[in-house]
């Protein structure tokens, strides 16, 4: 009995030791009554990395208040100073941007030539979309960074709006992933890749004094948990939240739920080395009912669309000549291609082998819905799909698909230029379906050095054309960004580019 | 027929047999009894809840979920058995000849088996389908790993302990075959307590396969199955529990019938351990 | 008694399961249909050429033949290094240690609900065998034995976070968000140790010591709680030792479903992302903790129950 009774103690012991031991967090919050607190929640909320550099990863840097830009975007996607006070072009390659006088880092140091060009150095040798910065050469001028690339490019001011750009004190920070520091008007203090960031106000922010005292990014695993914190009380601001989940926070007094347009595309690439038969990815197109998708299955939340940029854009595709939705064409495609269905299953054949095609994509917004609709649709046509799902687009391949779909930002930083020449240029860095065309590579340098606007509309619009005539790329359509909003928060911005949301005004009532 | 009436089957068992094969019979023909197109997406009828035209509702893709729900049986039922056919074959061949020949090659089998059962529950299970990459096939290889050590360490044990009956002596010296005596004499005298754990097994492996489908390392999609599609509905259990409540709750029906059902033949077969 | 002697008798056995278990381990990557080098390459967001993937690949040492690149990770692991992540270049090790006091976490509460639960409820329900008590906890057996985890872990999140509101959503980390994946995890064991529990204790009450104390008059408490209880107690350990095998795994469907960063989480994580190291090393942590655990559970029956000389 003895022995009974000490194993079970030292049981307990054990657990109460353990339990406690792990119990350290918690209870902090509670701190002041008077902190203002802002807690933003959404799907995507948080990336594994805050560096901004790396990859898209400077959208979620940028975000957060935590880095800023020498340049941003207004709401007609022109460029517009911010950390610069203006540049001036010396010449078709030289641009010369004076900075702002008294920007500090957060860690107090002051922003000077030097630590930009450092900054900006660094994000050239690291990220691929940066070539342009990579190539240049950089000088100090005074105050004033002194930039002359390569050759002739039109849109550096555009690329330096791009998160990636955004300036980091680099000699500085010791912890690039958890702890960049910029100059914006919040620090990070915690940092949880992927699960969570915390982010705690700038108290020498340059540009005054900042309202919010803490600024809380939490990854939640689906739409509808988001919903549910929503009505918990748990959120001030939702992120991403999909039609469903918005309506059923209709009822919620205290939010107010905000629809952006964006720039945001599913879009669409074909595999064209392992999808050489153009009619079959014609057909794909013609199969494929985007309005349908668009405003019935999602509710209005995509706008169906046939061209890569919005349509109140200057580079609209208003005038391009698409293959839309047409269900006997896209049969007739297939049969006088040679597929017919022989043996009754619904699935056609070519030389006794059923069409079966391979669509890969990744968790991002309605993605799985969209390819679910997808997959329904092409069955109609006799096209049996094959859907794989990965949780982050960087997880397939290089060509494991003979589809991809990809959520993107078309223009991430106003202009056409760096989405088409990743996807479509041969050495692109998001040419994942292997496209090449050479009249494309060649419209592609001219735009880049192209200055004069009607020019370069027409260039893009050319571009897209030959794209959809080759049938390798296709846009199911845009996302209009839904985002819950407490209605004791102000000050919080949505931008149809969605790089912009905290900033020094955001607070609560 | 003479020897079932010897062993003076209960009348519930004989029930829950009918019950079973109503089930495998519905589930063999689901492909004509679901009232609507299990695959065919309805994008203007998405997430409506059970009415008199869909009895369970729709859901995120306007599919019918009571067809769905049919047609996943086939799934879930189905390779529940082909996994215990293959698990208690494997199991079965590595237990009998391991316990009948002894010696080294048992060492040898009993030696494999420990590295499988070093693998606890469905950890082994999600690293195959994990690194296999899903599919249903893949889930089932997983699975059947983590299974086949139960047959044979209990094939192993019985023959171990029949080994040695005067019976199986006499068929030695009467110069039948190893081959000959392990099928005809051992494996009957051994089949009862292999027969109960299968039919109690079948549950657990419809769960297993539903909790890999689950994960999302089982069906893919579109192919309706429990798992899967109590998965999905998970994103809609506030705004529409349905999606994940109804498959669920079928689940759990079948799962009890088939629980009862070899708990019963346990009482019959196996009464030493069903006394517990 | 010759404990000692048994246990380095058994910790010897464990090198050719260990070694087994490496092995499988090591050879489902092998035989994965994703190419490592081109996960690793491609984890900086950027597809990779023919060329780089190659030469990764050479870095990798993965164009050695198949028994040396084992060996050489059998190496490492034997100095505990797992290896890292493919995609963050982080030890393995540090990876799985983040991830584990969570898991622990869970495990130590949901066994402790288990077994404060399970068993004085099976032993009252031996004890009043046929009453009331007795038959309704057997339906709940029964039906709870039915329920696969993931419909319990949907069930009780509809109904204690959606319906009532009783759980925040975002406090996964906290002392809140461990109680629903432990009860869930609580609620399957309970069922197989209710009935386990409650058999044993039958079993023990019909034997004849019992029958010879109830005669010489001992009151039927004194027999269950000096007698019995400890009887039943290597039923109870056999129950908890394989329970704790799987719980460390972090039972991963209840760690998805709750969202909980334990082990379970990590490797299914690192399934999407096919970072195979993690999965690996959590495999290989797996199997010897519960390899360990077993072990534990074989030298405390010898305690309970001084019969059991051979361990």
């Amino acid at each position: 009995m003895k022995k009974i009774t000490s194993v079970l103690l030292v049981l307990v012991l054990a657990m109460a030791v353990v339990l406690t031991g792990c119990g350290d967090k918690g209870g902090d919050d509670a701190k002041s009554d008077k902190a203002q607190v802002i807690k933003v929640g959404g799907t995507s909320a948080v990336i594994a990395s805050m560096d901004p550099a790396v990859d898209w990863n400077g959208w979620y840097t940028v975000r957060v208040g935590v880095a800023e830009n020498l340049f941003k975007l207004d709401e007609n996607l022109e460029p517009t100073p911010w950390l610069a006070e203006g540049y001036e072009m010396v010449d078709d390659t030289t641009y010369k941007i004076t900075l702002k006088e008294g920007v500090t880092f957060s860690n107090g140091e002051a922003m000077t030539p030097e630590k930009v060009i450092a900054s900006l150095k660094r994000v050239g040798e690291m990220n691929v979309r940066a070539v342009a910065l990579k190539d240049a050469e950089y000088s100090v001028d005074g105050n004033a960074v002194v930039i002359k690339t390569a050759e002739p490019y039109t849109i550096l001011i555009n690329d330096l709006c791009d998160p990636f750009a955004a300036i980091i004190d680099v000699d500085n920070t010791k912890d690039l992933v958890g702890n960049p520091i910029g100059t914006g008007p919040f620090v990070m203090s915690e940092f949880e890749p992927s699960v969570k960031a915390v982010m705690v106000k700038n108290e020498k922010y340059w540009g005054g004094e900042v309202k919010a005292d803490k600024v809380e990014y939490n990854n939640i695993a689906d739409f509808d948990t988001v919903a549910l914190a929503v009505r918990n009380g748990e959120l001030d601001i939702a992120l991403d939240m999909s039609p469903e989940a918005a309506d059923s926070i209709a009822d919620v007094k205290e939010f107010d739920v905000t629809r952006t347009v964006q720039p945001r595309t599913y879009q669409m690439y074909f595999n064209m080395n392992t999808m050489k038969d153009k009619a079959v990815r014609q057909a794909i197109m013609y199969g494929i009912d985007k309005k349908t998708i668009g405003d019935v299955q999602l509710k209005g939340s995509v706008t169906p669309a046939n061209s890569a940029f919005l349509e109140n854009s200057a580079y609209s595709g208003k005038d391009l000549k698409s293959n839309d939705y047409d269900e006997v064409k896209a049969k007739e495609l297939l049969k006088s291609a040679g597929y017919e269905d022989k043996n009754g299953d619904g699935i056609v054949e070519k030389d006794g082998k059923a069409l079966k095609i391979k669509l890969s994509l990744y968790k991002r917004l309605a993605m799985e819905s969209i390819a679910t609709e997808m997959q329904a649709q092409l069955k109609k046509i006799g096209i049996d799909v094959e859907v794989a799902t990965f949780e982050k687009a960087t997880f397939f391949e290089p060509g494991d698909f003979d589809i991809g779909l990809y959520s993107i930002v078309t223009t991430p930083t106003g202009d056409p230029l760096p989405f088409l020449r990743g996807c479509m240029s041969e050495k692109g860095e998001a040419n994942y379906g292997k496209y090449h065309n050479a009249e494309v590579e060649k419209a592609l340098k001219e735009l880049a050095v192209t200055f004069d606007k009607d020019t370069r509309v027409k260039l893009v619009n050319k571009i897209q054309q030959i794209a959809i005539d080759d049938a390798a790329f296709d846009y199911i359509g845009f996302n209009n960004m839904c985002t819950g909003i407490s209605k004791d928060v102000i000050g919080y911005t949505t931008t149809p580019n969605d790089y912009y949301q905290v900033n020094k005004d955001l607070s609560k009532h | 027929m003479d020897r079932l009436k010897k062993l003076n089957i209960p009348k519930s068992l004989w029930i829950l047999g009918t019950i079973i094969i109503i089930l495998i019979i519905l589930s063999l023909l689901s492909d004509f009894l679901v009232p609507y197109d299990p695959y065919e997406t309805c994008p203007e009828h998405v997430l409506q809840p059970p009415s008199s035209h869909h009895l369970l509702g729709t859901d995120a893709h306007g599919r019918d979920i009571l067809s769905r729900i049919i047609v996943g049986s086939k799934t879930s039922i189905f390779s529940a058995f082909a996994l215990i056919a293959l698990a208690a074959g494997i199991g079965t061949t590595v237990g009998l000849l391991g316990g009948y020949f002894g010696g080294k090659v048992d060492t040898v089998l009993m030696r494999v088996t420990d590295v499988f059962l070093a693998f606890p529950d469905m950890v082994l299970a999600i690293a195959v389908a994990g690194i296999l990459g899903g599919g249903l096939v893949n889930a089932m290889i997983a699975i059947l790993a983590t299974t086949w050590t139960q047959y044979a360490r209990l094939a192993r044990s019985s023959t171990i302990a029949i080994k040695e009956e005067t019976f199986i002596q006499a068929a030695k010296l009467s110069g039948c075959s190893n081959m000959r005596i392990m099928l005809r004499h051992i494996l009957p005298n051994i089949g009862g307590p292999l027969i109960v754990t299968a039919t109690l097994h079948v549950s657990g492996m419809m769960m297993g396969i539903a909790g890999l489908s689950f994960l999302g390392l089982g069906v893919k999609v579109p192919q309706a199955e429990w798992g899967s599609m109590i998965s999905e509905g998970k994103k809609f259990l506030q705004t529409s529990p349905w999606v994940a409540l109804a498959p669920s709750i079928v689940m759990v029906l079948v799962i009890m019938v088939f629980n009862l059902f070899g708990d019963k033949l346990r009482d019959i077969l196996d009464p030493k351990s069903a006394e517990k | 008694m010759n404990m000692k002697k048994n246990i380095i008798k058994r910790l010897v056995q464990f090198i050719p399961v260990l070694i087994g278990i490496t092995f499988l381990t090591f050879s489902l990557m092998y035989i994965s249909p994703s190419n490592p080098a081109s996960v690793k390459a491609s984890a900086g967001g950027i597809t990779p050429s023919k060329e780089v993937v190659e030469e990764i690949k050479e870095e990798m040492g993965l164009n050695r033949p198949f028994l040396v690149q084992y060996v050489s990770w059998l190496g490492n692991l034997a100095k505990g290094d797992m290896g890292s992540s493919y995609i963050t270049d982080e030890p393995v090790i540090d990876k799985l240690m983040v991830a584990l006091p969570y898991t622990l976490k869970m495990a130590f509460l949901s066994m402790a609900i288990t077994l404060i639960f399970s068993v004085p409820l099976g032993v009252y329900m031996a004890a009043h065998k046929g009453g009331i008590v007795d038959f309704l906890l057997r339906i709940f057996a029964f039906i709870g034995n039915a329920l696969p985890n993931f419909i319990i872990g949907i069930f009780l999140l509809y109904l204690c976070s959606y319906k009532l509101g009783l759980i925040p959503v975002l406090s996964t980390g906290g002392w809140i968000g461990v109680i629903l994946p432990s009860l869930t995890l609580a609620l399957v064991m309970s069922t197989r140790y209710i009935r386990q529990i409650r058999a044993a204790t039958l079993d023990e009450l019909s034997k004849d010591y019992v029958i010879g104390l109830r005669a010489r008059g001992i009151s039927e408490h004194n027999i269950l709680f000096k007698n019995v209880l400890k009887n039943i107690m290597v039923t109870v350990i056999t129950l908890t030792g394989i329970s704790i095998g799987s719980l460390l795994g972090g039972t991963v469907v209840v760690e998805m479903i709750f969202n909980w960063p334990g082990l379970g989480h990590l490797v299914m994580e690192a399934i999407g992302k096919r970072d195979y190291p993690i999965v690996q090393g959590f495999v290989v942590w797996l199997s010897v903790a519960f390899m360990l655990v077993n072990l534990l559970t074989d030298i405390s029956y010898t305690w309970f129950n001084p019969k059991i000389k051979e361990i």
